[in-house]
């Protein structure tokens, strides 16, 4: 007897967006089942951002559509979209005296659990994520790796969610030292472990080679290829699209 | 470093404050206190007089420093007040056009003028907010605070056009409202105020995480499932109905929008849930204190509160754009 296949997680089909007369995403279509960590990787200005901010439902294309388990994204109203999808937008500047629990706290804006379950989650994600010491500390005053790992808290909250599937992340190892990179990754497994995806944009090529279930390699707003890290990674592949002489040594890419 | 004030600090510091300030504002004045309680007119002063007037200074500064809180945590500008961006010049250009619109004979109703305030209030900050409402750099800062200024230009000079139009009598009321006075105090307006207030004890509190989330900034609010276009209109429409009740009762009030919720997160921190209450008390207080000073330093005469207001927050703006320009010079 066959099981009844998994429906996929995301289908996106035909994603075009135009700024300034620019088509910076160009008929971008892909699916993606549940339980993947996928890499989103290319050069600077390859779209990849805009892609994400359009599966996190920030945004609408221009032409194309989204369709998140079945459902399109217009049936979702901005509560219901972010009870399913969280995304880490790239680090910005806070303005504001918050502390890092006040903002590790809004990740459960989209809750409907109880002030009490809400209140536990935002210990254990303070402590997941290694900023209890920081928790009533102004936002402001930390630095860089610190306030990712605020946003990165803050999002794990949202991801305790029911009904959350998808965890989006924009860069989110850029400001991080190495343990709290592996930390991070960690997290992510933990996540697919549990039936979930995740959505990284990376630029550690050797990284995504080693922890990706599926890259999706962008380049010039065009998806330019799809799969496996070993099949997409190629050091004439990666030698075309960043215009750059690597070579491959075991698993791992290198240049001069 | 932690905030100097908790979340259970609050609510004794937000019901102890106004009587410290409402108390003395009362028993303040050109008479003695045993003048007050002793004498017919010292009753009728009191509760007729006085007392509507102190509340009405505490309501009219609990309301700018309302309107100042939700300005400055949407468009995420410290520097935001509803004076600086012109929402109570345009405010004020419909409370003038009122004026000007009865002396030229026509039978409005009373209410008239906080609508035509109102509205003038809605109009300003929308022109304010397309100009300026456009990310968080600093470019996007002075924008907002340019657009703000260009609106304040217009709505001077419009009222400037006004005043000129304007009979004798219609005047003088336009000037009472460009300098701000509470001298026109009475219950009618302490109750609507009150009620405005309540209004928005009603509405904001179950707010407030959502307007934390706006500080960090639009994506992220968005991300946290925030349907931020309906929260902006939203704060628009109450700054709007806040800074319109004020201006049409008691002109145009500089600074206190500013400096209160600036002081309230200085004590403690940015989470709306403490600043509200915080900033809407101290607001109210710092009016009450800033009328008390106006009526007595040169009593019998009176120093308009406008001036009074605008002498302590002038200097604290300055001081805080010092602060600002360190912050951004790193």
């Amino acid at each position: 007897m066959v099981t009844a296949a998994a429906a996929p997680l995301i289908e996106a089909h035909g994603l075009t967006v135009f700024r300034n007369g620019a088509d910076i995403l160009h008929d971008v279509s892909f699916t993606l089942p549940a339980g993947e960590l996928v890499m989103l990787v290319g050069p600077n200005g390859a779209g990849k951002s805009t892609l994400l901010n359009l599966i996190a439902g920030l945004a609408l294309p221009d032409r194309g559509n989204i369709v998140l388990q079945c459902q399109a994204t217009e049936a979702f109203s901005r509560a219901d979209w972010a009870a399913r999808v969280t995304l880490v937008p790239q680090l910005s500047s806070a303005g504001f005296p918050l502390t890092a629990e006040e903002v590790v706290e809004l990740g459960g804006l989209a809750h409907s659990t109880s002030v009490v379950t809400l209140r536990q989650q935002v210990q254990q994600a303070l402590h997941d994520w290694d900023i209890h010491w920081l928790a009533s500390r102004d936002i402001r005053r930390l630095s860089g790796g610190e306030q990712q790992r605020c946003q990165l808290a803050r999002s794990w909250v949202q991801m305790q969610q029911r009904d959350s599937l998808l965890w989006l992340l924009d860069e989110p190892l850029s400001a991080l030292d190495l343990r709290h990179q592996q930390q991070c990754m960690h997290k992510a497994r933990q996540l697919t472990a549990a039936g979930k995806s995740v959505v990284m944009v990376v630029h550690d090529l050797n990284l995504a080679r080693h922890f990706a279930d599926r890259v999706l390699l962008l380049s010039c707003g065009r998806l330019v290829a799809e799969g496996s890290a070993e099949a997409v990674l190629t050091a004439e592949k990666v030698s075309d699209i960043f215009m750059l002489d690597v070579r491959l040594e075991g698993n791992d890419l290198r240049w001069d | 470093m932690s905030n100097l004030l908790g979340q259970k600090h609050i609510l004794p510091l937000c019901l102890l404050l106004p009587l410290l300030v409402v108390i003395p504002g009362l028993l303040s004045g050109s008479q003695p206190v045993a003048w007050l309680f002793a004498t017919d007119i010292g009753q009728t002063v009191l509760w007729q007089i006085r007392l509507p007037r102190v509340l009405m200074a505490f309501l009219v500064g609990a309301l700018l420093a309302w309107a100042g809180v939700l300005i400055q945590g949407m468009v995420r500008n410290p520097l935001a007040d509803p004076g600086l961006i012109g929402v109570s010049g345009g405010a004020a250009v419909g409370a003038a056009l009122f004026v000007v619109l009865v002396a030229s004979g026509l039978a409005l109703p009373g209410w008239g003028q906080t609508l035509l305030a109102f509205g003038g209030g809605v109009l300003a900050l929308l022109v304010v907010l397309k100009l300026g409402l456009s990310g968080q750099s600093l470019q996007a800062m002075s924008f907002l605070i340019l657009a703000g200024i260009a609106v304040n230009v217009l709505a001077s000079a419009v009222i400037g056009l006004l005043s000129y139009m304007a009979t004798n009598e219609a005047l003088r009321q336009i000037t009472f409202w460009s300098l701000g006075s509470l001298s026109g105090a009475d219950w009618l307006w302490v109750v609507t105020m009150a009620l405005a207030l309540t209004a928005g004890l009603l509405f904001w509190p179950r707010r407030a995480r959502r307007l934390d989330a706006l500080l960090l900034g639009e994506v992220e609010a968005r991300s946290v499932g925030i349907n931020v276009s309906q929260l902006q209109w939203q704060v628009v429409l109450w700054v709007a109905l806040f800074v319109s009740l004020a201006v049409s009762a008691s002109g145009m009030i500089g600074f206190i929008g500013l400096i209160s919720p600036h002081l309230a997160r200085l004590l403690t921190g940015a989470a709306h849930r403490r600043v509200m209450p915080l900033a809407v008390v101290l607001g109210g207080s710092l009016l009450v204190a800033a009328d008390t000073l106006a009526r007595t330093l040169i009593a019998p005469a009176e120093l308009p509160i406008g001036i009074v207001t605008t002498l302590i927050g002038a200097p604290l703006f300055i001081a805080l754009m010092v602060r600002e320009k360190r912050r951004f010079q790193w």
